[in-house]
């Protein structure tokens, strides 16, 4: 689809020449993609179709038994664990992507509406925290969540909670982290499409009858779907491989796919079964994306590269 | 909902702000119902503010705004009785022609066979029927014009607004517009508030115009009143142009005055009672031009062609008296007399009453 008349900047060039700046262009950045991320994929995936040894060694046999047991199919017979734990962490990852999109809708258009020279300092208040390490990040919610913290006290001063007592391991301070954690990964490229925003549409709803809401849903909505889209599925897709943040803020009672991808690989030593529950989320979140780009259109699918 | 005022919608000393800048400067207006009414005026004279003001998405400082003989100073927008043409159409970009036509008549909730009945009739009567399944993106300029159109009037509202709804097409599209927009009105009775700052535009289409500048109502009139009786210097010289003149009154007589001007006694139709200085201004059409005469007439004078313009239909001189330049047109309905070329002398007539005193 894309005319192939001149470069952009504006000579003519055989195709030989083409391929040659391309190679060059683009040649370092495949190479490290293909070294860094293509490598270890393809290895993963052929792990996970390999078996475990009786000495955990790695054992070359082709097997469709790893797959089987993470679909539930045992020796002992069906026990869909490992599709709970998966259905859990989608959950989860579902809910904190719900809520992000509820605080992120908001602060968004505040920033969008903010005069333009603090609107730059408001992105980057809302990119700090990722700076900071995940880890040390979800210790210090668990100050703020302590017996002694302020938000523990005037959770307490509300009624909420018992005074004195640590509002974690629960699953408000879990989701209260998550959502906080990944809520620049949605904010970023929501900002970009509320920015575009053309507010003459929402004049133009308002003109025709529409009040608050059906501005929203029928003016603004469409408008800001890629973002939206792209910005949730970002938040959905690291959320669902989180266990970090479940593990220090949930009480390690609940396993997620994250801890039981990383309990196969280290504590069971068991890597054909850890790559291969690796490789089944991975397809189906994979396949959630591809969900979401066909629904969401070209536009869509341009946001979210 | 009807008022009975015979009033579409009145403004009452509406005033708008924006920060330090006055956009609206205590505008009253009065729109008959049913009427073809243009705000005319520069860009940034507060017209496009008036409109969004009189439509909701915009809220006057202070003043009273009636629609339909009702208050609607503190009715928002979406449940106002008016609808807008947007200058850049703002048609909704992820609907199609016929939901874009659709949208105000869904959200009036109204029922769905009623809904498809209106806009099967809308969209036949602005030609747009065929497009329906059409993404505003896969429209002509003029195309989505009519859908904008469409948009607006399938609402049937008391007042359709207009904000330079022809501005982006070309000249020839624009003409054929003029003309159905004109015939549209006629035939649905909907009063149109139509801004413009093309003049010739409003002329073509108006039942009155009112002249806008600096956030003020300048003057309000049908457009022939505003063409051949303007009142200001601003108003003579928007509406085509004219010769200003400055004059001093010398002696008054039943039906004439005589006054003193830059190119000498000059006998004028009327007089300002209460000032003895005043501007007089003459349409350039007026001046009757000749390449040879009895100089001694009244109102005749002695110029010098500076230069002569083919404007097709016309023709342009430019002519000096002295100091004073002025601006002539003469049709040409024939050949122009030969004598009539640049650099030669000629004798120009100012019917006493093409002369225009203006109030300023």
């Amino acid at each position: 689809m894309v005319p192939r008349a001149k470069s952009e900047f504006g000579e003519r060039l055989t195709p030989l020449q083409e391929w040659g700046r391309a190679a060059l262009t683009s040649g370092p950045r495949l190479a490290w993609i293909g070294l860094f991320l293509l490598v270890p994929l393809l290895a993963i995936i052929a792990i996970s179709f390999a078996s475990r040894g009786t000495y955990a060694e790695l054992e070359w046999r082709f097997s469709l038994e790893n797959y089987a047991r993470f679909f539930g199919f045992t020796r002992a017979g069906y026990d869909p664990l490992y599709l709970r734990i998966l259905l859990r962490s989608l959950g989860l990852a579902a809910v904190t992507t719900v809520l992000c999109i509820l605080v992120g809708l908001p602060l968004t258009f505040f920033i969008a509406r903010l005069p333009r020279r603090f609107r730059h300092w408001a992105l980057i208040l809302v990119v700090i925290p990722f700076w900071t390490n995940l880890l040390v990040r979800t210790y210090a919610w668990q100050i703020l969540f302590s017996g002694s913290g302020w938000i523990a006290a005037a959770a307490a001063a509300l009624g909420l909670s018992p005074p004195g007592e640590a509002l974690f391991p629960s699953a408000v301070a879990v989701l209260t982290a998550m959502t906080c954690d990944f809520l620049p990964l949605l904010a970023l490229p929501l900002y970009t499409s509320v920015e575009k925003i053309d507010w003459s549409l929402a004049e133009a709803a308002s003109d025709l009858g529409a009040s608050r809401w059906p501005i929203f849903r029928h003016a603004l909505l469409p408008q800001i779907k890629p973002g939206l889209s792209a910005g949730g599925l970002l938040v959905f897709i690291a959320a669902t491989g989180q266990f970090v943040i479940p593990d220090l803020l949930g009480g390690s009672k609940t396993v997620l796919l994250g801890n039981a991808v990383q309990q196969q690989f280290g504590f069971s030593r068991n890597w054909p079964f850890g790559a291969a529950i690796a490789c089944a989320a991975m397809a189906i979140v994979l396949g959630a994306l591809w969900w979401f780009s066909r629904s969401t259109g070209e536009e869509g699918r341009k946001a979210m590269l | 909902m009807e008022g009975g005022t015979g009033f579409a919608v009145e403004l009452d000393r509406v005033t708008r702000r924006f920060g330090g800048v006055v956009a609206l400067d205590g505008v009253s207006l009065s729109v008959r119902e049913g009427e073809f009414f243009s705000l005319l005026g520069p860009s940034g004279c507060g017209k496009t503010t008036l409109l969004r003001v009189i439509a909701g998405l915009e809220t006057a400082d202070a003043g009273k705004v009636r629609i339909n003989g009702l208050d609607a100073d503190h009715r928002p927008a979406h449940l106002r009785p008016v609808n807008t043409v947007f200058q850049s159409y703002a048609l909704f970009p992820h609907l199609n022609v016929w939901q874009n036509i659709a949208f105000g008549l869904r959200m009036k909730k109204v029922p769905a066979a009623e809904i498809e009945r209106r806009v099967k009739a809308i969209s036949r009567l602005v030609q747009v029927e065929e497009l329906c399944d059409r993404r505003p993106s896969q429209l002509s300029g003029g195309q989505k014009q009519r859908v904008a159109l469409a948009r607006a009037i399938v609402n049937e509202p008391k007042v359709l607004l207009l904000d330079e709804p022809l501005a982006a097409l070309d000249v020839k599209l624009r003409k054929a517009l003029q003309r159905e927009l004109r015939g549209l009105q006629r035939r649905l009775g909907i009063t149109f508030i139509y801004v413009t700052h093309d003049q010739e535009e409003a002329l073509v289409l108006s039942d009155r115009i009112a002249l806008m500048r600096d956030g003020r109502i300048d003057q309000v009139g049908p457009g022939r009143e505003l063409y051949e009786r303007p009142r200001t210097r601003f108003a003579s010289q928007f509406l085509g142009s004219c010769t200003l003149l400055e004059a001093a009154l010398k002696r008054r007589e039943p039906r004439r005055a005589f006054v003193d001007t830059a190119v000498g006694e000059l006998a004028v139709a009327e007089a300002p009672a209460d000032r003895e200085r005043f501007t007089l201004a003459i349409r350039p059409e007026k001046i009757h031009l000749a390449d040879n005469g009895d100089g001694s007439r009244e109102n005749t004078i002695r110029v010098r062609i500076e230069a002569v313009v083919y404007a097709g239909a016309e023709t342009h001189y430019e002519l000096r008296a002295g100091s004073q330049l002025l601006r002539a047109e003469m049709m040409n309905t024939r050949q122009p007399p030969p004598g009539l070329a640049a650099g030669r002398d000629a004798l120009a007539w100012l019917p006493p009453e093409a002369l225009i005193v203006l109030e300023d």
